[in-house]
């Protein structure tokens, strides 16, 4: 099963270190494998290392996609996380 | 195969593999490994970032009490990335596929994930990126190369050596032997690796932007001196022609070296003119010599005040200059006495100065602390009796600071009289020129100095009002101005009426290009930078005093930088076709 959801970065730092460390966190919880696309690349939902090269500035528009048995539950979970900055304050 | 562009500041080839120091000095000492060991290798990996990963979890055990949460979740994120998997397969992909040891495989994947970053554009926002990545390779590197760390002193093969910049000491600990080339991301023309390289004769390039970065130890690379080209991870045909060049190079450099050391450097008409070498350690000497140099027209001094440690001792000068002398026999020695600004010296009582060129530098900062220059004058006196020694005050100003640093000299004399120390007598005392009022006022500085040496890098800088370490405003630098002509001929005219000898011991002494000009407005000694003596040689031995008086009379009379620079540049291929 494949689910995507389209997400926008809307946090002021956009990609950086540590919203792709959490990023990669949160993927981890789930079976199914995390792809994150790009004008036709394809990155590494779990790999925070492949998260940072994305090179996602705010405003960065990127597709989520989870493909695995808990494949909808991930994407849903995962774009809400974008949306919610990353769980993270933005005074940081 | 990727081409780079920086400042060529030492020419000549370097052909080989990289060695690149970061910040912290790692040198990773292997590249390849034998195809029984890489599995090994993919073991140490995995031990490697498991080592690291517990290093920050204990950092952050016994810290995360006092420090905030932003600290603790920063340090959090680099464990992410020490663990991430992604990271381990392309590195172990790495040490299987190419046999790369672990530490190259590590650096050379970093790098290469930093560069595409680097290149996505929005550079301000990727840069604290790049950072935690660069920290990612050192917490590796550190935990692979534990403190077997290969120290520059220390090195077993020969390699260029790349680096966002070379600090004095580095340099000073520089195995020559082993060193084919520099290159540096830090620096312009005048820049202390720039002065280093070219005095020892090392291709060099600086101002290369981003090349530690993207360069990992082992790589290949070819690095063209002249022209500041480096040529990454080259292909076969490149570096076949390169490295006949480079041949072609030696050839040249020691067919011209070896035909002309033994010949004076005398006009067609029979001039004398003295060829002297600029150094920074003694250690230079024996190569000056063998480039056909009649001794040193300027010793800077400069490197026994930044070995760190505070002010040089007594025993530290004389050791130098004895070494110096030793090596010069009867030849003579100009000493520059103290040249840095109070910022470039972390001596107590000196604030940060707004314009520290303008500020407590050289003369000024010797003033301001007198224990320091009277330590370095004691130890120049007492060598003075040992060979042809002389020495010399840089930026003076007025005729003023001229007589106060002959009170301290006849001072520190009356003291080591006192002591029964046997020292020279006649010292001469000369001033660099290198301050405008000075070269204005050489009528009045010549009745006090016993010589005059023109320090035109300065002289330049402060005339044209120009940092030539500032690319925007860089290529108004113009040793061509007329106004620096005019400088350089009143100075000159002055020695000749008052019988004081004047030198020309800055960068334009040592371009080809100028060699003409100087010579037709009567300069008689140049000390340059020793590789560049018999180029120069034989431009004094192709011409004759009317011919370059002629071409002086006509680079004077042009009043415009750049078509008197041209206009040099073209009568000096005449004689060196080669010249660039």
């Amino acid at each position: 099963m494949i689910s995507e959801r389209q997400v926008t970065i809307v946090n002021k730092k956009g990609l950086h270190v540590r919203p792709a460390a959490a990023f990669a966190q949160e993927a981890a919880r789930f079976k199914s494998k995390i792809r994150i696309l790009r004008d036709g690349r394809s990155f590494d939902g779990k790999s925070s290392l492949d998260l940072l090269m994305i090179a996602a500035v705010p405003g960065t528009r990127l597709v989520i996609q989870a493909e695995g048995e808990d494949a909808e539950e991930a994407a849903a979970a995962l774009a809400k996380f974008v949306d919610s900055r990353f769980g993270m304050e933005e005074a940081d | 195969m990727e081409i780079r562009r920086g400042i060529g500041v030492s020419p000549g080839y370097a052909i080989g593999e990289a060695f690149v120091l970061s910040d912290e000095e790692f040198a990773i000492s292997r590249k390849e490994v034998s195809p029984k060991e890489v599995e090994g290798e993919v073991a140490r990996l995995e031990a490697a970032s498991k080592q690291a990963i517990a290093q920050i979890a204990d950092q952050l055990s016994r810290m995360s009490k006092r420090v905030g949460q932003s600290v603790a979740r920063i340090l959090q994120a680099h464990m992410g990335l020490l663990g991430d998997e992604k990271l381990r397969a392309e590195v172990a992909e790495d040490i299987r596929k190419n046999r790369h040891s672990a530490e190259y495989a590590v650096s050379r994947t970093l790098k290469r994930k930093m560069k595409v970053l680097g290149d996505s554009g929005n550079f301000a926002w990727v840069q604290p990126i790049l950072q935690d990545l660069s920290e990612t390779e050192k917490a590796l590197l550190r935990a692979l190369l534990g403190e077997k760390r290969e120290a520059l002193a220390g090195l077993t093969r020969e390699v260029v050596v790349v680096a966002r910049d070379l600090s004095p000491a580095q340099t000073l600990g520089l195995d020559r032997s082993r060193v084919l080339g520099m290159v540096t991301e830090i620096g312009g023309s005048t820049s202390h690796t720039a002065i280093v390289a070219s005095s020892l004769g090392i291709p060099a390039a600086v101002g290369v932007e981003g090349i530690a970065r993207d360069v990992t130890t082992g790589d290949r690379i070819i690095l063209d001196g002249s022209t500041g080209t480096i040529i990454l991870d080259p292909d076969v045909a490149t570096l076949k022609r390169y490295q006949a060049m480079g041949r072609n190079f030696e050839v040249m450099e020691k067919k011209l070296s070896r035909e002309l050391r033994e010949l004076p450097a005398v006009t067609r008409d029979g001039t004398r003119v003295e060829l002297f070498a600029n150094i920074e350690t003694p250690e230079e000497i024996p190569g000056a010599l063998a480039n056909g140099a009649e001794g040193v027209g300027l010793y800077r001094t400069e490197f026994l005040f930044l070995r760190g440690g505070g002010p040089p001792t007594e025993k530290t000068h004389l050791e130098a200059y004895r070494k110096a002398v030793s090596l010069l026999g009867q030849r003579r020695l100009v000493i520059r006495t103290l040249d840095l600004g109070a910022y470039k010296m972390p001596v107590d009582g000196f604030a940060r100065e707004e314009n520290p060129h303008l500020g407590t530098r050289a003369i000024r900062l010797c003033f301001a602390r007198p224990d320091i220059f009277k330590t370095q004058l004691r130890a120049i006196l007492k060598v003075a009796a040992l060979g042809n020694v002389q020495m010399m005050i840089p930026m003076i100003a007025s005729v003023e600071e001229l007589l106060r640093v002959r009170e301290i000299l006849a001072a520190v004399k009356r003291d080591l009289q006192r002591e029964n120390q046997p020292i020279s007598d006649g010292i001469p005392v000369g001033i660099m020129v290198e301050v405008p009022s000075a070269a204005m006022t050489a009528d009045l500085l010549a009745e006090h100095a016993d010589f005059f040496s023109v320090g035109t890098n300065d002289l330049i800088a402060y005339t044209l009002a120009i940092d030539r370490g500032n690319e925007r405003v860089a290529s108004l630098y113009q040793p061509s101005h007329p106004a620096i002509l005019r400088l350089l001929a009143n100075v000159i005219e002055v020695g000749a009426r008052t019988g004081k000898a004047v030198a020309v011991c800055g960068e334009m002494s040592g371009d080809v290009n100028y060699t003409l000009l100087l010579l037709g407005l009567g300069l008689r000694t140049f000390s340059v930078v020793p590789p560049v003596i018999p180029e120069i040689k034989k431009i004094i031995r192709s011409v004759s005093i009317q011919d370059a008086k002629e071409i002086a009379d006509r680079a004077v009379k042009m009043g415009d930088a750049r078509k008197t620079a041209d206009f040099l540049k073209a009568e000096t291929r005449k004689i060196l076709p080669d010249a660039t």
